[in-house]
């Protein structure tokens, strides 16, 4: 019984042994792994040459695939992270700071409030890849048409997210800022920002995940490189031996990213996980 | 300073990745033997061309690779800049007035380009579909046992038109469009979804999917195909009208481009077999499967063949029936009256439906001043 509630119990008084998690981690991963490996077994057994759930033999000539030069003479691989990453770098970091600017505004000062609050509320809420169309006249089919997706995609959250922060912080700490004399920049840079940067970038975190999903769309849609470019060029002929081991290196990529903001939330800012 | 440091390091870092990811793509310069001959030459103007891939448009990439384009918008002191998109967005952006000229078949530029108010001209026609496009079933299944069945498409393509075409040819009295039920599906998606799920009956689509499907599934069979249509599904580069009459020299400088990239593909050099293996790079696919896909897309290599088949019989029958099928589809819109709403002028002058609104212009003007070497 103590050795079952060791396992099941509520988090209050449970605690797994870090050997154990770290087991029970890779078991899920295995699990994975092996059923892949089944069903995999079970299509090359009826067509040998099966190509939706490659088997390790195809895996290993499709990463051959995407380590091979391409017309740049560099690793498709490497040419595609790079334009893409390229892209995702820009998107994420002009919308993240676009939205802690435009976020601290409409929170802090009600004259922008009243402009821009319902305008935000309600057209953060358009699906950027319906209004493709219009995107094109403005930006093109160049670089810009990419990245704007980014930006429309995951600013408004983001700047909601800021702006619910600055609200939520204690009216005390603007009174007794004034009180000591601040003034509105002062306020603006020694309290509101330290304590919303944080959320902010949790907020930033979240959002990663969006941002691929548009860029590899806006890829998809009007490119001739890319990660998401080479996914869909290649998914005209079912070359899942290609597709799987590049969304294992977006996938990658993606956690990396997340695990640094996350360690420069902690590094940065010990208060606010603690 | 220190403390502001702490304070900002995270946003100063972020600024500075933003410097070097803008650093990084301004910098990304053209591809090194795309540059060789434009550096050398005054350009006075600016032209944008999208392609999206298809085995009979792959030449266009090699031509801007290998230099030919440039070489060719320099004689006529242009710079042409060809840049490559899916294929309707690529229509959707020619239409939005974000390009001067793109590839795109017969129907679609009467569906988008006619429809949309842009006035087009078809300086090169390019190819056919003789077998590119086909209506593909698992088990035995006729072409016109499909009643009440299940069918994978993408609605009102090329696709959509094939299917419309074989029922009516091949299956009247038995079977029509408005017995089946038409799915529609993404070109990316319908090759998995027809492999992976084998109470799937039927699909139409094109290559490459076609050949994929048919070597993933052994008990598919292909029941009609677009050899069984020839000329009815034509793969043109069309130019804004009035761009091609101010600026004929576009037209030229893309003609000459195309027949010297079409003759190096049907040499049997080195060069060629260099030029195929790029094609084939370019598309995603081997150099083997790449050639199986233009066994089945009839190009017209030489200016001459391709004039007179612009100045055929051939386009002039198959435009009322193109019209016709788009009419019924409601691809004309809402507010269209006939099949007939769309003008189409042929090189002879004569013209199909609405003299007052001729969107759509055949002419063999430029294949033919290629063919008899006035370039």
């Amino acid at each position: 019984m103590n050795g079952l509630r060791s396992f099941f119990g509520l988090s209050v008084y449970t605690t797994i042994a870090y050997r154990r998690r770290l087991a029970l981690s890779i078991l899920a991963f295995m699990v994975v792994l092996v059923g892949y490996g089944i069903v995999s077994r079970i299509r090359h057994v009826r067509n040998p040459d099966d190509k939706i759930v490659p088997n390790i033999a195809q895996l290993v000539s499709g990463v051959r695939y995407v380590l091979s030069p391409g017309e740049n003479e560099r690793m498709l691989l490497i040419e595609d992270s790079v334009a893409s990453l390229q892209r995702l770098g820009v998107g994420v970091v002009a919308s993240f700071g676009m939205s802690v600017i435009i976020g601290m505004s409409l929170a802090l000062f009600p004259i922008v409030e009243a402009i821009l609050f319902r305008f935000i509320l309600y057209f953060g809420k358009v699906p950027p890849l319906a209004i493709l169309p219009i995107v094109f006249i403005i930006s093109g089919l160049g670089e810009t048409t990419k990245i704007a997706l980014i930006i429309i995609g995951i600013t408004p959250t983001i700047i909601l997210d800021v702006y619910f922060s600055v609200k939520r912080m204690p009216k005390e700490q603007f009174i007794s800022a004034l009180a000591l004399g601040a003034r509105t920049p002062t306020i603006i840079r020694r309290v509101v920002l330290p304590q919303i940067m944080p959320p902010a970038l949790t907020s930033l975190r979240l959002q990663l995940l969006n941002a691929w999903i548009f860029l590899i769309a806006a890829e998809a849609i009007a490119s001739s490189n890319g990660l998401g470019y080479r996914i869909f060029l290649v998914r005209r002929y079912l070359a899942m031996d290609v597709i799987i081991p590049y969304v294992l290196w977006i996938a990658a990529l993606s956690f990396t990213f997340d695990a640094l903001i996350a360690w420069w939330i902690a590094h940065r800012y010990p208060w606010y996980t603690r | 300073m220190t403390n502001t440091f702490k304070k900002f390091g995270g946003a100063l870092v972020i600024v500075a990745m933003a410097g070097i990811a803008i650093y990084g793509i301004e910098r990304r310069a053209p591809l090194p033997n795309a540059q060789s001959s434009i550096g050398k030459c005054k350009t006075t103007q600016t032209f944008t061309v999208l392609w999206s891939i298809y085995a009979g448009w792959m030449p266009w990439p090699y031509a801007q690779e290998s230099g030919i384009l440039d070489t060719w918008g320099c004689k006529y002191g242009i710079k042409i800049n060809l840049q490559q998109a899916d294929y309707v967005p690529s229509i959707e952006a020619y239409v939005a007035g974000k390009a001067d000229a793109v590839l795109m078949t017969n129907m679609d530029a009467m569906n988008f380009a006619g429809t949309g108010g842009i006035d087009s001209t078809a300086i090169i026609m390019g190819d056919y579909s003789n077998g590119n496009d086909a209506v593909i079933t698992r088990d035995g299944l006729g072409l016109c046992d499909l009643k009440n069945k299940n069918i994978n498409l993408v609605q009102y393509s090329v696709s959509h038109y094939l299917l419309a075409r074989a029922l009516e040819t091949e299956c009247t009295g038995q079977s029509a469009e408005k017995d089946l039920h038409i799915v529609n599906a993404s070109d990316s998606d319908i090759g998995p979804v027809f492999v992976s799920n084998a109470t799937q009956p039927a699909v139409v689509t094109w290559n490459p999917m076609l050949l994929t499907i048919l070597s993933q599934v052994p008990e598919a069979k292909k029941v009609f195909d677009s050899s069984q249509i020839p000329y009815e599904i034509l793969d043109i580069m069309f130019v804004r009208t009035d761009v091609v009459t101010a600026h004929p020299e576009l037209a030229r400088a893309l003609t000459g481009a195309w027949y010297e990239t079409l003759a190096i593909m049907k040499a049997s050099s080195p060069e060629a077999e260099r030029a195929l293996k790029q094609m084939a790079d370019r598309s995603g696919t081997s150099v083997d499967l790449y050639k199986q896909q233009l066994k089945t897309t009839n190009l017209w290599y030489t200016p001459k063949e391709a004039a007179e088949i612009t100045r055929s019989q051939t386009i002039k029958d198959i435009t009322p029936q193109v019209a016709e099928f788009s009419f019924k589809h409601g691809l004309y819109g809402p507010n269209a009256k006939s099949a007939e709403a769309v003008g189409v002028s042929f090189p002879d002058g004569s013209i199909f439906g609405d003299n007052n609104n001729v969107k759509i212009r055949y002419t063999d003007q430029f294949m033919q001043e290629a063919a008899t070497d006035k370039q």
